[in-house]
């Protein structure tokens, strides 16, 4: 005990914590809405996305996630596009998309032969390295998403539930999925710095499904979800520190018993 | 004199280069009941669709209370029920309640919120239905009829005049389809709201319907069920044992045979 309050004073936890909960509350909320639209995999596309852009930044000497973040956002548009103008299905465009943006990322390594080791530890991530300039913008640019959620919940529920339907309600339905995937990008990459891109689709798909076993209601899904994906990266965090272990794959565990409990309760629940 | 809520000027529509409507026209008043019904693949959901906006046409007019379809934005004067696909909703966390209210958006200016008259409104009208009790219930574990009846309330939420119902009554019983016509028949009769059924119960219908539409992706008829019944052009169509079929239960007009 005396040893995990201990850690809550190194400075570096306290940024870890602070950027790790606001950016689980954007990927648990956003998550929700992407699970049950059959959607999950896009945090995966655009992660592999995200991938070829840190390449970019890093070969460009900037920071990646600066550069990533507008880049993301585009390749989240094309996605869209080409699932509904190409008539190409959106599982496909994901799997067109991100195999461009890894094979971006290969590529650029391969170029700018001196930056691979820096590539490479952004597949895994790493948030207790967090700066206080990235924890700024962490938490700048969840609350952005956040507030895009709770001003557009109702038409993002509504189109969901039946996006015909929404449309006969007058929700403006093109518009709204545009901003949840563009939202969906922006909390890619924030996750990035959380889990890595070979993990950051978990961060949204894991407290979503977690939440489906239990949740009685909508809004009760979006609450079990945030606090599922908040209690993940708190515990993640402690737990790999205090343990030694990686914070990213730490995280994603404890997501996986956070799901286990809640589904052997669902169940238990609906004997 | 009663308004038109719905003109359909030589409507066509494409599916993969295949016309699936060919120059349909039709009015609906205000107060009308209007069925419309033809075999499956009639085009029967794709008109409903395009009316609403979720099909494009090739060609054609379609306005709504007066206004072209494409400049029409006051959709809480339409409720709509669409087809019901069993599983559609599987596994969504909603309860009734939410899915009520959600009827609601369309009378709602950004950054929509309900509040308390909007959860009022909400027990009205599954009150109305008579099924207050599902309230906090989740729509994946409802029956057929009881789920039909949630879209209903989710439809009346924003008070429409008019309500368009893409085959309700396709999973129910014949108790339960017998109750939700004649809820129906009270919100035409009682309330004056217009409807716009599309329906496989031709032999049921005529009992409530004021108007029929028959699609065979065009119009084969359309007018009062007096007329249909009394049509020796339906009688030639159809012959005469299908044309009473669909209007031997209709009250008073119709004389065949």
């Amino acid at each position: 005990m005396d040893e995990l309050l201990g850690a809550l004073h190194y400075g570096f936890i306290q940024r870890a914590l602070l950027a790790g909960i606001f950016i689980a509350l954007s990927c648990s909320s956003l998550g929700v809405f992407l699970v049950l639209r059959r959607y999950s995999l896009i945090g995966d596309g655009l992660a592999h996305v995200a991938f070829g852009t840190i390449g970019l930044g890093l070969l460009l000497q900037t920071h990646p996630l600066y550069l990533s973040a507008p880049l993301v956002m585009l390749a989240s548009l094309w996605i869209s596009y080409l699932a509904e103008r190409a008539k190409i299905h959106g599982d496909a465009a994901i799997g067109m998309v991100s195999a461009l943006g890894v094979s971006t990322g290969v590529m650029l390594a391969s170029v700018g032969r001196g930056f691979n080791v820096d590539l490479f530890s952004y597949l895994f991530g790493n948030i207790l390295a967090i700066s206080r300039g990235e924890v700024y913008l962490s938490v700048g640019l969840s609350l952005v998403v956040l507030s895009v959620v709770v001003l557009f919940l109702h038409d993002l529920f509504a189109l969901t539930f039946e996006e015909e339907y929404a449309r006969v309600l007058g929700i403006k339905t093109r518009r709204v999925v545009q901003l949840l995937t563009l939202c969906t990008a922006l909390t890619v990459v924030l996750g990035i710095r959380v889990v890595g891109t070979m993990l950051v689709s978990s961060l949204i798909v894991f407290p979503a499904v977690t939440a489906l076993q239990v949740a009685r209601g909508f809004k009760a899904a979006l609450v079990v979800a945030a606090l599922a994906s908040v209690g993940s990266v708190i515990a993640g965090i402690v737990v790999s520190f205090l343990l030694n272990l990686p914070t990213g794959a730490t995280v994603v565990y404890v997501n996986f018993v956070f799901f286990g409990a809640a589904f052997v309760w669902g169940r238990w629940r609906n004997r | 004199m009663p308004m038109k809520v719905l003109e359909v000027v030589d409507l066509s529509v494409l599916y993969q280069d295949v016309e699936v409507l060919s120059r349909v026209s039709f009015d609906v008043m205000g107060g009308d009941y209007l069925g419309i019904v033809g075999p499956n693949g009639s085009g029967k959901t794709t008109l409903v669709r395009c009316c609403l906006g979720l099909v494009e046409a090739v060609s054609g007019q379609i306005r709504l209370f007066g206004t072209e379809r494409g400049q029409f934005s006051e959709w809480y004067r339409i409720g709509y029920v669409p087809q019901a696909f069993e599983g559609a909703q599987r596994g969504f966390p909603a309860t009734v309640g939410e899915v009520v209210a959600s009827g609601l958006l369309s009378r709602k200016r950004f950054p929509k919120r309900l509040d308390r008259p909007d959860a009022e409104k909400v027990d009205e009208v599954l009150e109305i239905l008579g099924i207050q009790d599902l309230k906090k219930k989740m729509i994946e574990r409802l029956s057929g009829g009881q789920r039909q009846r949630v879209f209903l309330a989710r439809a009346l939420a924003s008070d429409p005049e008019v309500l368009f119902l893409d085959e309700p009554t396709v999973a129910l019983d014949p108790t339960t389809r017998e109750r939700f016509y004649e809820t129906l028949d009270g919100f035409n009769h009682k309330e004056g709201k217009t409807i716009v059924i599309i329906t496989h119960d031709s032999g049921t219908i005529g009992e409530y319907a004021s108007k029929l539409l028959y699609l065979d992706r065009s119009v084969v008829f359309f007018g009062d069920f007096g007329q249909f019944c009394r049509s020796e052009r339906m009688t030639d169509y159809f012959g005469e044992h299908a044309q009473h079929m669909i209007c031997h239960q209709h009250k008073g007009s119709c004389i065949v045979g």
